[in-house]
Parts: C-alpha cells; sequence; structure tokens
C-alpha cells in the first residue's frame, strides 16, 4: 500500500506541484488549504508524512499550531516545515516544535522527495527490529546511517535530518575540511551559505549539550568545517 | 552673527529712550528758564519805573561822560602807571588824529586822580609860551600862529558854572603843575608827575585836581607839538569842551537796594557799563545742596542750553560788560544765564533800559534750575539707566534663552541623524511658539524620514520573502515539467526558464542574507579569537577557490587579539574580496593587509579596477548601492554586510579611491581586543 503524505500548504499551485511531483514517486497525496481541513482529515486518520506551510494565509502561525497538535496526536509522525520563512527564529520554532526537518521553498523536487524517502527510511528502521545496521564509529561518536541516528558518549544527540546528513559529511572523513558548498550538496539543501554556519552552530550546541567539552567540529576559517579526529 | 548678537544690536536702540528723555529735559529747561527770565524781567522793568522818577536819575548827565570811580586803594602820584594797570577796563580812550590818548580817573575825599597816556612818536619837550588869550573867556591855542612849541595837555575842570582851564607841560620827565589859562581861584593848580611812556614812544601823566567844589565836568585834550612845519594845522585829541563826569552814586544805591526783592542784586549802569549804583550782594548759595557734584556736571555739559561766559562782578567792579548790555541795547530788555564764578549756582542777569543812556542790570541766583537737575535729570538717569539695564538684561536673557533652544534644536538634529541611515529618536518639544512649531516639524521630518530608513532596510528582506512563493510555485511546476518528457523546442525554453529561476533565487537569498544578518547579529555570541589566523585562513581559501587570481596578504602582526564573532569576520572578508575581485581586472591582484592603528586594528582591502565616483564614499555601504559597473550582477549588499559586521566589532568601513589612483581601498577598522 502506498504511503500517505499530507500537504498542508495555502498556495495551490504551490501544493499541487508538490503533490504531483510526490504522487509521481508512487506516494497517496492528499493536499489542505488550511489548519481547520487538515485537522478534520486528520481526525478521521493520521497520514504518514505531513509537509506543512508555516504561514497559512491568515493563519499565519498556523502551521506550528498544527505541529503541535499533531505531534500530541503521534510522537513519531514524521513532519516537515516548508516555508517562504528561513529566519533563525522560525526554524528554531519549527525544530523546537517536534518538527523533523525544516526546509524553504527554495529547495527543490528532488531534494524534496531525498528528504521524503530519508524520513520514511528512519521511520522504517526505528521500527524494524534490531539488525546488523551499516554503523560508523568515530571515537565515542556513532552515527546509525539507516536509522538516521547521532550518539556520542552513547547519548542520543537530536539531528534534524540536515543536520544528520552534515554530521554524516563531516564523520566520513575525519580531519578533512569540508567546504559550507560540499555540506550543502551532502545536505540536500540550496541555502545561502551563512545557513550552513548557523547549521553548524546548532549541531555543536546539541553536542555540548550533552559533553560541555566538545570541541571536534572545527572552523577552518574562509574554507568550511572538520571533523577533528 | 549669532542671534544674541542681533538682538544685542537691536536693543541699542534702547539708548533713544535717554536720548529722548534728554531731548525732553532740554525743553523743560528752556520752559523753566524762559518763564524765570520773564519774572526777572518784570522786576526789572517794575524796578526801573520805580527808580525813573527819581531826581538823582533824572539828573544823570546825558550824552558823553567821563567816569570816575570811587579810588579804593591808595594812590601815589609819580607818573607812573602800576597803580592804574588793574584798571584797565576803566580807560577811556580820547579820539585824535595821530595821537591818542587814554585817560583814566578815579576819584577818593573830593580829589579827583587823572592818569593820561599820549601815544605820540614824537614827544616834544620843554617851556611852552604864555597862550594867547582870545575873545571870552575861550582861548585860542590853534591856528598857525599859534602852534604850540611843546607837546601840553589843557585839564578844564569845571563846578557847577565855575569852569577852569590848565595848561600842563614837561621840559622833561618829572613834576608838573597845571597853569591855568585864566585866573582863576575855584581850583587849586593840579599836581602830578610826567614821564615818558612805560610802554611805547609818549608821554604819561598822574595828576591829582581838587577844589572846593566837587568838580562834575572835566575836558581833557591833548596838543601835539610835533607839527612838521609852521602853517601845518594843530593836532589835538581829547574831548574838547568839558564833558559831564559820571561818578559811582552810594545815595542812589541805598534807595535801589531798598526795591530790590531779596536775594537779586542790582546795578544802574551807564550805556558804556559805567557803574553809577550798585545794590545788594548776590546771594549765591549752593542749589545744588545733597546733588551730586556729578549731576551738576552732566547738567551743565550735556543738558543746559547756552550759558553766557562768566563775568566778574564784585564790590571793586565798576565797569560792566556783557552780552545782556549789548542785547538791551536793542531791545528793551534781555537776559542771560551764567555761572556764578567759582560755584554750581547759574545767575540770571536782566538788563532793561532805565533811562536814555542807562540800564538797570538785575541778577538773581536761580535755584529753580537746580532743583530741576536735582529732581528731574538725576531721577531721570537713574530711572533710565536702571530701566534701560533691565530691559537689556531681560533681552539678553531672552536671546540667551532663543539662541539656547535653537542650538540645542540642533544639536539634537546633529545628533538624531548621525549617518544617513540610522536616524535616532528626536525629543519632541512642548512649546507652543515657532521654535517648538520648528522642533516637532523636525521631529515629524525625522519620523518620517526613520520609517522611510526602515522601510527600505527592510525592503529587501520583504521583497524577498514576498517573492520567495511566487518563485517556488514557478520553480516546481517547471521540476515537474522536467519530470515528463518534453519536445524538442520546449526543452530549450525550460532550460532558460530554469537558469532565471536560479538567478532569482541567488539574488533572493542574498538580500535575504543582509536582512537575517542584520537581524541576528545582536545575538551573535562573542569570543576570543586571533584576527591574524582567522584572515590567513579565509585567503588561504580564496587561493584554493579562484585559483586563477592573484590574492595578496600581508601584515607585520603576529597575533591580532580580537574579541568578537570570527564567523563574522569570515563573513565580512568573503564579502569584500568577492567584491575586490568583482571589480578588479583579471590580471590585477587583490591585496588584503592588517595593520595597527592605535587601539584598532585596519584591515585593507585594495584592488585595481574602476574609480569611485565622487561622493560614493558613503553611500557605498548603505543597501542596495552599487556604483562600480560590474561583470556579474552586483546587487550592493555586499559593503552592506561588511558594514553590519565592522560595526558589530566596534568599528567602521570606509572606502576611497587608492593614492595611486588606479583603484579602489576599502579600510575596515575593528577593535582591538583590549584584555
Amino acid at each position: 500500500m502506498a504511503r500517505r503524505i499530507a500537504i498542508v500548504e495555502d498556495d495551490l499551485a504551490i501544493r499541487e506541484n508538490y503533490a504531483d511531483a510526490l504522487r509521481r514517486q508512487g506516494y497517496d497525496v492528499s493536499g489542505y488549504a488550511d489548519r481547520a481541513r487538515a485537522l478534520e482529515a486528520f481526525r478521521q486518520r493520521l497520514p504518514d508524512l505531513v509537509i506543512i506551510d508555516v504561514g497559512l494565509g491568515d493563519d499565519i502561525e498556523g502551521g506550528y499550531e498544527l505541529c503541535r497538535d499533531l505531534r500530541a496526536a503521534s510522537p513519531v509522525l514524521p513532519i516537515m516545515f516548508l516555508t517562504a520563512r528561513d529566519s533563525e527564529l522560525d526554524v528554531i520554532s519549527g525544530l523546537r516544535l517536534g518538527a523533523d526537518d525544516y526546509l524553504d521553498k527554495t529547495t527543490s523536487l528532488q531534494h524534496l522527495i531525498a528528504r521524503v524517502v530519508t524520513l520514511f527510511r528512519r521511520v522504517d528502521a526505528l521500527r524494524a527490529p534490531d539488525h546488523a545496521e551499516d554503523v560508523l564509529t568515530v571515537d565515542a561518536l556513532k552515527v546509525e546511517q539507516e536509522r538516521m541516528r547521532v550518539s556520542w558518549q552513547d547519548q542520543e544527540i537530536p539531528l534534524t535530518v540536515t543536520e544528520f546528513w552534515m554530521v554524516r559529511a563531516l564523520v566520513r572523513r575525519p580531519g578533512h575540511v569540508k567546504s559550507r558548498q560540499q555540506l550543502m550538496d551532502e545536505a540536500n539543501v540550496v541555502v545561502d551559505l551563512a545557513t550552513v554556519t548557523s547549521h553548524i552552530k546548532r549541531i555543536r550546541k546539541k553536542f555540548v549539550a550533552i559533553d560541555a567539552d566538545f570541541e571536534r567540529i572545527e572552523t577552518v576559517h574562509g574554507i568550511g568545517y572538520r571533523w577533528r579526529a | 552673527m549669532s542671534l544674541r548678537a542681533q538682538l544685542a544690536a537691536v536693543s541699542l536702540a534702547l539708548l533713544l529712550v535717554p536720548l529722548a528723555a534728554w531731548q525732553l529735559l532740554g525743553r523743560l529747561e528752556g520752559v523753566v528758564r524762559d518763564g524765570e527770565e520773564r519774572a526777572q524781567q518784570a522786576v526789572a522793568a517794575a524796578t526801573a519805573r520805580s527808580l525813573r522818577s527819581e531826581p538823582s536819575i533824572r539828573s544823570l548827565p546825558a550824552g558823553a561822560v567821563l567816569y570816575a570811580r570811587p579810588l579804593t586803594y591808595r594812590l601815589i602820584p609819580d607818573g607812573y602807571g602800576d597803580e592804574w594797570r588793574s584798571g584797565t577796563p576803566y580807560r577811556q580812550v580820547l579820539s585824535g588824529g595821530r595821537v591818542q590818548a587814554e585817560v583814566e580817573l578815579a576819584e577818593a575825599d573830593r580829589r579827583l586822580a587823572i592818569w593820561i597816556k599820549v601815544n605820540d612818536v614824537t614827544p616834544v619837550w620843554g617851556d611852552a609860551p604864555p597862550p594867547t588869550p582870545v575873545v571870552g573867556d575861550e582861548y585860542q591855542l590853534g591856528g598857525a600862529a599859534n602852534a604850540p612849541q611843546v607837546d601840553q595837555v589843557l585839564l578844564d575842570l569845571g563846578a557847577g558854572s565855575a569852569r577852569v582851564t590848565f595848561r600842563v607841560w614837561a621840559a622833561g620827565p618829572g613834576p608838573v603843575r597845571g597853569v591855568p589859562v585864566t585866573p582863576a581861584s575855584v581850583f587849586p593848580p593840579p599836581v602830578g608827575v610826567w614821564q615818558r611812556r612805560e610802554d611805547g614812544p609818549g608821554y604819561q601823566i598822574e595828576m591829582v585836581a581838587s577844589g572846593s567844589q566837587r568838580i562834575d565836568s572835566l575836558g581833557v585834550t591833548v596838543l601835539d607839538a610835533s607839527a612838521p612845519a609852521p602853517g601845518a594845522p594843530v593836532i589835538r585829541a581829547g574831548t574838547g569842551a568839558p564833558i559831564a563826569l559820571l561818578r559811582y552814586d552810594g545815595e542812589l544805591s541805598t534807595q535801589l537796594e531798598s526795591l530790590l526783592p531779596p536775594g537779586a542784586r542790582a546795578w544802574i549802569l551807564h550805556a558804556d557799563g559805567w557803574v553809577v549804583a550798585r545794590a545788594s550782594r548776590l546771594d549765591v548759595g549752593d542749589p545744588y545742596t545733597g546733588v551730586s557734584w556729578i549731576w551738576s556736571l552732566i547738567y551743565r555739559w550735556f543738558l543746559a542750553s547756552r550759558f553766557a561766559a562768566p563775568e566778574v562782578r564784585d564790590d571793586t567792579t565798576f565797569r560792566l560788560f556783557g552780552e545782556e548790555l549789548e542785547a538791551a541795547q536793542r531791545a528793551p530788555g534781555a537776559s542771560v544765564w551764567r555761572p556764578a564764578p567759582g560755584r554750581d549756582d547759574v545767575v540770571v542777569s536782566t538788563a532793561t533800559v532805565l533811562s536814555p543812556g542807562y540800564f538797570l542790570l538785575v541778577e538773581q541766583p536761580n535755584a529753580a534750575l537746580g532743583r530741576l537737575v536735582a529732581e528731574g535729570l538725576g531721577g531721570l538717569v537713574v530711572t533710565t539707566v536702571v530701566v534701560m539695564a533691565a530691559i537689556a538684561l531681560l533681552l539678553l536673557g531672552y536671546a540667551t534663552w532663543l539662541s539656547l533652544r535653537v542650538r540645542r534644536l540642533a544639536r539634537a538634529a546633529d545628533a538624531a541623524v548621525t549617518s544617513p541611515d540610522r536616524i535616532a529618536s528626536f525629543p519632541r518639544s512642548g512649546a507652543r511658539d515657532e521654535i517648538g512649531d520648528l522642533n516637532r516639524s523636525f521631529s515629524a521630518l525625522l519620523t518620517e524620514l526613520r520609517d522611510h530608513n526602515a522601510y527600505l532596510q527592510t525592503l529587501a528582506d520583504k521583497l524577498s520573502h514576498e517573492l520567495h512563493t511566487p518563485l517556488a510555485v514557478v520553480r516546481s511546476s517547471l521540476e515537474n515539467l522536467r519530470l515528463s518528457p518534453l519536445p524538442n523546442d520546449a526543452e530549450e525554453y525550460a532550460s532558460r526558464a530554469e537558469d532565471g529561476v536560479r538567478r532569482l533565487g541567488a539574488i533572493l537569498s542574498a538580500m535575504s542574507e543582509a536582512s537575517r544578518l542584520e537581524r541576528s547579529i545582536e545575538d551573535t555570541d562573542r569570543e576570543r579569537f586571533d584576527l591574524v589566523e582567522v584572515l590567513a585562513g579565509c585567503v588561504a581559501g580564496y587561493r584554493i577557490v579562484h585559483g586563477d587570481r592573484r590574492i595578496r596578504w600581508d601584515t607585520e602582526q603576529a597575533v591580532a587579539p580580537m574579541w568578537g564573532a570570527p564567523e563574522l569576520i569570515a563573513q565580512m572578508l568573503d564579502k569584500l574580496v568577492d567584491n575586490a575581485l568583482d571589480f578588479s581586472e583579471p590580471e590585477a591582484p587583490v591585496s588584503v593587509v592588517l595593520d595597527r592603528r592605535g587601539n584598532d586594528w585596519q584591515l585593507t582591502v585594495r584592488n585595481r579596477g574602476p574609480l569611485l565616483p565622487a561622493g560614493a564614499e558613503v553611500r557605498i555601504f548603505e543597501s542596495l548601492v552599487s556604483h562600480r559597473p560590474a561583470k556579474p550582477a552586483h546587487l550592493g549588499l555586499g559593503l552592506y554586510i561588511v558594514r553590519l559586521i565592522a560595526r558589530f566589532h566596534e568599528g567602521d568601513a570606509t572606502a576611497r579611491n587608492a593614492a595611486s589612483g588606479e583603484g579602489v581601498e576599502i579600510q575596515v577598522r575593528l577593535a582591538a581586543d583590549p584584555g
């Protein structure tokens, strides 16, 4: 049975474009123009993945409200924000509400699809019984590639998909400098380079929250970042 | 000229107040004087009327007179003029051709002292022959036959109907005695001394005449013996026939005194100024008692109408001069004001005609003027000075207040507009006057400007935000289109459209970068770092990325500690180097230099390329401003970000054309870490 994706987006053209693209990938996509209609439908049955626009017409923060409601309904439901807004604050609020990823509308359909696929794979991996997984271990860092989980000193770090991909890109070749452009490519995002800086900063903070002495992600000024071996 | 100076200049108009007051007071003084003069003329006229009926007035001689003053001192008849010199005003000149004689008379105890001085270039001394008697009591000394052999003086003494003529001559300087022409016993012969003139050619005679009767007429005739040849006319000078002898009259003085108001002094004068009678003394007090000498000085010098020249008139004065006497010759009454000699008082002197050839002169000290000065001038000066000072102070205070307000306004405006893109709040005045209005207009203007600036500053952000959605529509549509096969010609258009979307996306991302940085910069965490390390790393990175370009890095600093955000510095250098590379000629190097400037680090990025137009140095750092033609699309946001970051590090960024004139250098000042 096809996986069901719900797109909550007030702009008809975008909604249909995304829906068409995802349908072509074999997903069962339904679109909703506002929060009320989406909630109505979700009450009947939760989809497998939700893509939410933050601003829903006049309901400026409607996306956040919806995210909160959905997270309350299901703690594991993958939720992805897709928005024209791209300020730090928006990103942080979205993630704090339990969204799994946050993309802006400049992201291409391919990247979107890649993310959707990734999120589903992670859900599957989490559901599946333990099996020999492709695990990358560098010192105290453990990267479970299927489940898209990262642990440091045996404690899980709650990373978004974008952040996970960036960490994985750094860790795959410890000591090698990754430029911001490379990180962006690996994470399947097209943002401006400064956004990469803030992503890295957030990743560092998440590590530091667990290990106050964490200093492995190093800035190489003018070039990029590297994982210090 | 400052506002205060202007008001001070305007307040000079206040000087018109004392000027006007001075004019007014001057006119008032004139009116007071006029009144006083009229009153005194009335007094003089009344006194004159009473006197006219007096017999002693009626008996005053009319016509020409010789005046004999009372002799107030002892006289020794020695032929020398030292006793007479003090009495120069009493000199009476006798007319004559080439010979001129001066006569002066003084009288004491019926003894008449006669002083004669003759101006004669050819004095002839010698014995005079006896005169030739003529018909009647006349005698003839003139005529060709009787030309005098020596210089002679004839003295005619008369008392009542008696009359005797004495001849006086001298063979040399020494005592002389009058020789009567006709025998007479009424008058003993006058005696005296004949001397050479002391002060020129001629001779002088001092004689004393007396008689049993009082001499009441006198004739003095000088016969000059220097006639060149026999037959020439005799030269004579003198009165000819005896004329009346006028003297000071003590009785008349007493009568006059009884007619006078207290404090006044009066004189009865011959038309030539001879004093016939004098009554009372001038009661000159000091009317300015209690008035500061300064007021009387101010009055005398600045306020009073003209004063006549002071005249010495006292008990020993027997001939008076003065403008009032001259004026009285022409008008029935004339008054002048003159300062009392040696005193601060003012005397008004009025002359009026008493009888033909005689005047009555009334003098009275005047206190009214003193009071006017004391009460009017003093009060006026004090009041106007106080009022003027008060008004001037008030004006000055007002001007100071005004200029303070205007200056405060100007300062607030300056403070509010520190740079074109930063407008601080402007204090709003509640004052209801024009300056308040100006303040509010300023405030409104600046608020509007600030709003507009804020709008401009967020324009890029808003634009990028608003354009995101339609761009996403276009992009996703194109991508969907790609997923199904396209006809060949459509393929080309689709790829062009994709290209356009990509470029548009890049522009939007650049626009949002600036606004995002602007919003987040204040929350950026600061850390201690080495600027040299960051810059060197960045330059190394650029050399990898831009392999075909030369990027120089030059500093003498081993370390450059800073307190800030190294990512921002890197971002800033990205923009600077990108900018320099964009505007640089492809072969020319771009140089990055770090220097120490006092407490700051100075980062200079220099490129060779098109110059900045004049005036663009400041604006270049504003959002969406670009001045140089560049090959790639240049939004003008890079340098805006540079300045944001420089200011975050307590510095600033400036741009200028390089001294070599070949390109542009952008200098960024960054505060060094003091710790």
